[in-house]
């Protein structure tokens, strides 16, 4: 096909269009309807029974908004790669990935003080009932934020989808935290950690090709 | 493109019109005058179409349509490494003369030329050097005025075309 006809044709397609609101507008929106989604799973699933004593400790609540901030961050970058040009340094989806590290090493040091890493390690604390939680959790907010990318145009298409996925099982991790009644750091890395890393990193290999809004091209 | 988010047609006409001889020269700065530039300029103006609710006109405009151009050009230019590699590797047409592979049903010469003959004059001119006069894809290129690159690419094309019309290969 000539490029004069292609022209004519996309000329006599164009039908009113409405502007994308701006990535802080969705990501408020996402964010709050993310938090309120994991606070009814919570409510239903039931807090842990000493969970309003855990909020009062420092460390358990640092935890809790790192998980949290995470998510809000993966959104806020992957909205961000959804807009071409939009994105103003690679920083800010790096970001995330940075405050999840920071998680893991939190974690981590917690697992290397408490001693007999490996053993405790080992043993792969792992209950299934965590990763239940996360991904039940995960899916709508996930699923709702996976819709907002597809009606945008990434084109970092794995980024895009990785930071989607990790938003939405950061946020899903934050309400199993309030959840799950084990403190035990190597549970927390190997059970929750993890589990949100693996499926993110699933999601980015997966979702890549349902965000390929070019792919008919 | 405000306009044309606004569903005003002949001022988006008029926008793809400019954005088209904008990526050509963009490309053309980039990769050369390649037989495929058109295709970065065709697929960019698609991505710009789909991608139009994404432009906000409270921010300039050359960046986002500069994003999308570079995207597209990096696309293209994968694919076309890849058929270019696919053809050097040996996608070709068996020789007139040779004898049919094990297996395989024998192949109607005539059936061939009139394919050939169907082929777009550029694809057909490669071909015919390539395969009839035995010319290597150096002379080929240096006849008609155009890179090896772009001689392998466009001969490819006509082999996929040819190959296509013989029924040997499924419409895409």
């Amino acid at each position: 096909m000539k490029t004069e006809d292609l022209i004519v044709q996309l000329a006599q397609k164009a039908r009113p269009v409405t502007p994308l609101a701006p990535p802080v507008a969705r990501l408020a929106a996402w964010t709050v309807g993310a938090v309120i989604f994991v606070v009814l799973g919570v409510a239903v699933i039931g807090i842990r029974v000493d969970g309003w004593a855990k909020l009062q400790q420092a460390r358990y609540l640092v935890e809790l908004l790192l998980t949290i901030a995470i998510g809000i961050l993966a959104a806020a970058a992957a909205l961000v790669l959804g807009i071409p040009a939009a994105e103003r340094t690679r920083l800010q989806r790096w970001l995330p990935l940075v405050a999840a590290g920071a998680w893991a090493g939190l974690l981590g040091r917690d697992v290397l003080l408490g001693g007999s890493v490996a053993a405790r390690l080992l043993q792969l604390p792992i209950h299934l009932a965590c990763i239940l939680e996360i991904a039940g959790l995960a899916i709508l907010p996930g699923l709702i934020l996976f819709g907002m990318l597809r009606r945008s145009a990434p084109l970092r298409l794995e980024w895009a989808a990785g930071l989607s996925g990790l938003a939405a099982l950061a946020v899903a991790a934050a309400g199993t935290q309030l959840i799950c009644p084990v403190d035990d750091p190597a549970h927390l890395f190997i059970g929750h950690f993890i589990p949100v890393a693996g499926l993110a990193i699933v999601g980015a290999v997966l979702g890549r090709r349902r965000l390929n809004w070019l792919a008919s091209s | 493109m405000r306009l044309a988010q606004q569903g005003d047609q002949v001022a988006y006409a008029a926008l793809l019109v400019i954005l088209s001889n904008a990526v050509r020269r963009f490309a053309r700065a980039r990769v050369g005058a390649v037989a495929w530039v058109d295709d970065i300029v065709q697929e960019t103006l698609i991505a710009v179409h789909r991608a139009r609710r994404t432009y906000d006109s409270a921010r300039p405009f050359a960046p986002w349509f500069y994003a999308i151009t570079s995207s597209r050009l990096i696309d293209v230019i994968r694919r076309e490494r890849r058929i270019t590699a696919r053809e050097v590797a040996g996608d070709e047409l068996p020789d007139e003369g040779s004898p049919p592979e094990p297996g395989r049903t024998d192949i109607d010469v005539d059936a061939i030329r009139a394919a050939l003959a169907a082929l777009p004059p550029r694809q057909r001119e490669i071909i015919e050097g390539l395969k009839y006069r035995d010319e290597s894809v150096r002379a080929v290129a240096g006849r008609l005025g155009m890179t090896e690159s772009a001689v392998k690419v466009t001969a490819h094309r006509g082999y996929r075309t040819l190959k296509r019309l013989l029924g040997m290969i499924r419409e895409d």
